[in-house]
């Protein structure tokens, strides 16, 4: 297990990726000259424009001096084109837990869903057959990429690293690489922007893998996330915020819901495992929780435990909840067929409070 | 002290501080670039603070949380840490531990800002939760609230005395646990 020990040791590994300080203090001299340039250029520009004020000014109050004409506003350059035409995305709102993306196998790879949330939903692309993940899809919300700032931050298009300009099933792309990592994103709808970014420690997509990638994206009517399972019990209050629907990484968590409660400290999850993965690889102490073998640790949001169900390994990030309300939790799971995710549910059917 | 007084003393420090809160070198390069090239322009009135240099810090903190995501920064919003990896059974070996490292350092990449923020005032720079809610314009109890989230994200054991430690949150064992 983890130990803040270890925190502090890898921020200070941070420390051997300093900068040159010669170079930051070239950059603010730099910037330093060029703003006090702009606020010289401004206030010339400035003064310009007051001139040509005066010498109309007259023209404008009198209204003579030439026949009246229509004011036609003239719009302003947009680098944005028309959305993506061969998969068009539903409109309309998303539900928060629905995915409009649906399983497609493009150029070698499989594309599938895998996280959602209000704000964003993931697919995970994979070579054809692979478990590994090379790629990863993120379809935002329209007015996403807008937001900047605080815990729902947001992601905007940056342009300054020079990417190249593609056409996506005739919207606006960008695509953008070095030799550790690629990125291509385009307007899937309109002020909707979707990424196909290159995973960590994997070697980035060319630009005509990216583009086939984006290209072959297949949106789709919303549907709802799945869960492999059902719930008797759910204590008051808690609503999900995030959730992760994994069908293919062996030995990982397949199913994982997080819950926030209204007037709880802390949030909870429920992270399902196939039963092979019990017992858990963290350190815990044995104990039985509504008559199933579990072990829990405490961490800084309380406790974790993971419980064994036979067919299903539930782990349990618990810490905002009761032993009672744990208890009752665990003893309501009515697991689903694992192998089965016809027979899995929606999960609005599963959460109360969603749509 | 004049400004290039200050940047002559304390430029090391402020881009090692940098580095650590950004992971990434050419933003932590980029952030404190930013940062000076602002205080310069207003040196007189930064100058006259008790503190400049908290002052300086403080703007290179909120640079970084509000510094626009550039390509290849695309984290989903309120991701997960897929798979919840943890800890590695048994004795780890060099390797092992090397990994684990690796992963440690790459899932504090993708913790939200204002989470990864909070880590390195409280673990690196030391500050307490009051001094951070300074820092970060916001009460004690949000800055206790991004911690905990952060640290069960990077899934850390609570071991450190001293620390605001998480509320009891079983009022009893279940079934016989035991706590």
């Amino acid at each position: 297990m983890r130990t803040e020990q270890d925190v502090r040791r890898v921020l200070a590994l941070r420390e051997d990726l300093v900068p040159d300080p010669d170079a930051v203090l070239a950059g603010v001299r730099r910037v330093g000259a060029r703003r006090r340039r702009q606020r010289v250029g401004a206030a010339v520009t400035g003064a310009a424009v007051a001139v040509a004020l005066v010498a109309t000014l007259p023209f404008v109050l009198s209204g003579l001096g030439s026949p009246r004409r229509a004011v036609v506003a003239v719009p302003a350059a947009s680098t944005t084109s028309a959305p993506a035409a061969r998969t068009p995305a539903p409109t309309g709102v998303r539900p928060p837990f629905a995915f409009t993306v649906d399983t497609a196998r493009v150029a070698g790879f499989e594309i599938e869903p895998l996280t959602v949330n209000p704000d964003v939903q993931t697919a995970a692309i994979r070579p054809s057959g692979a478990d590994q993940q090379r790629a990863t899809l993120f379809v935002y919300k329209p007015g996403t990429n807008t937001r900047v700032g605080g815990d729902a931050m947001g992601w905007e298009v940056w342009t300054d690293k020079q990417p190249t300009r593609v056409s996506v099933n005739g919207a606006t792309g960008w695509y953008t690489a070095n030799e550790e990592a690629s990125a291509l994103r385009w307007e899937y709808a309109r002020d909707g922007w979707a990424v196909i970014g290159s995973n960590y420690r994997q070697a980035p997509l060319t630009l005509e893998a990216a583009l086939a990638l984006a290209e072959g994206v297949r949106f789709v009517a919303p549907y709802q996330a799945r869960v492999p399972y059902r719930l008797d019990y759910l204590p008051a209050g808690y609503v999900p915020f995030h959730l992760v629907q994994d069908t293919r990484s062996a030995g990982s968590y397949r199913s994982v819901v997080q819950l926030q409660g209204q007037g709880r400290q802390y949030a909870i999850d429920i992270s399902i495992a196939d039963g092979g993965s019990w017992p858990p690889k963290w350190k815990g102490k044995p104990t039985t929780i509504a008559g199933h073998s579990a072990r829990c640790v405490d961490l800084i949001d309380g406790r974790r435990c993971a419980v064994d169900l036979g067919e299903f390994m539930v782990d349990l990030g618990c810490g905002g909840l009761t032993a009672s309300e744990l208890s009752r939790l665990v003893a309501g799971i009515r697991p689903a067929t694992w192998s089965d995710p016809t027979t899995w549910s929606a999960v609005n059917t599963v959460f109360p409070g969603i749509s | 002290m004049t400004f290039e007084e200050y940047v002559a003393a304390r430029l090391a420090g402020l881009l090692r501080f940098a580095v650590v809160l950004t992971g990434d070198r050419e933003l932590a390069q980029d952030v404190v670039q930013e940062v000076l090239a602002r205080a310069q322009a207003r040196w007189r009135s930064i100058v006259r603070l008790d503190l400049p240099d908290r002052y300086v810090r403080r703007m290179i903190v909120n640079e970084f949380i509000s510094w626009r995501r550039r390509w290849g920064r695309v984290v989903p919003v309120g991701s997960v840490v897929d798979g919840h990896p943890v800890g590695l059974a048994g004795q780890p070996d060099a390797a092992a531990a090397h990994a684990e490292r690796d992963a440690l350092m790459a899932e504090l990449a993708r913790l939200p800002r204002r989470q990864q923020a909070v880590l390195v005032l409280r673990y690196y720079e030391g500050l307490s939760d009051v001094e951070i809610a300074e820092v970060l314009g916001c009460r004690p109890g949000t800055v206790r609230g991004y911690a905990s989230r952060a640290l069960a994200m990077l899934r850390i054991e609570l071991t450190v005395t001293g620390m605001r430690p998480a509320e009891p949150v079983l009022a009893q064992p279940p079934n016989g646990a035991d706590r």
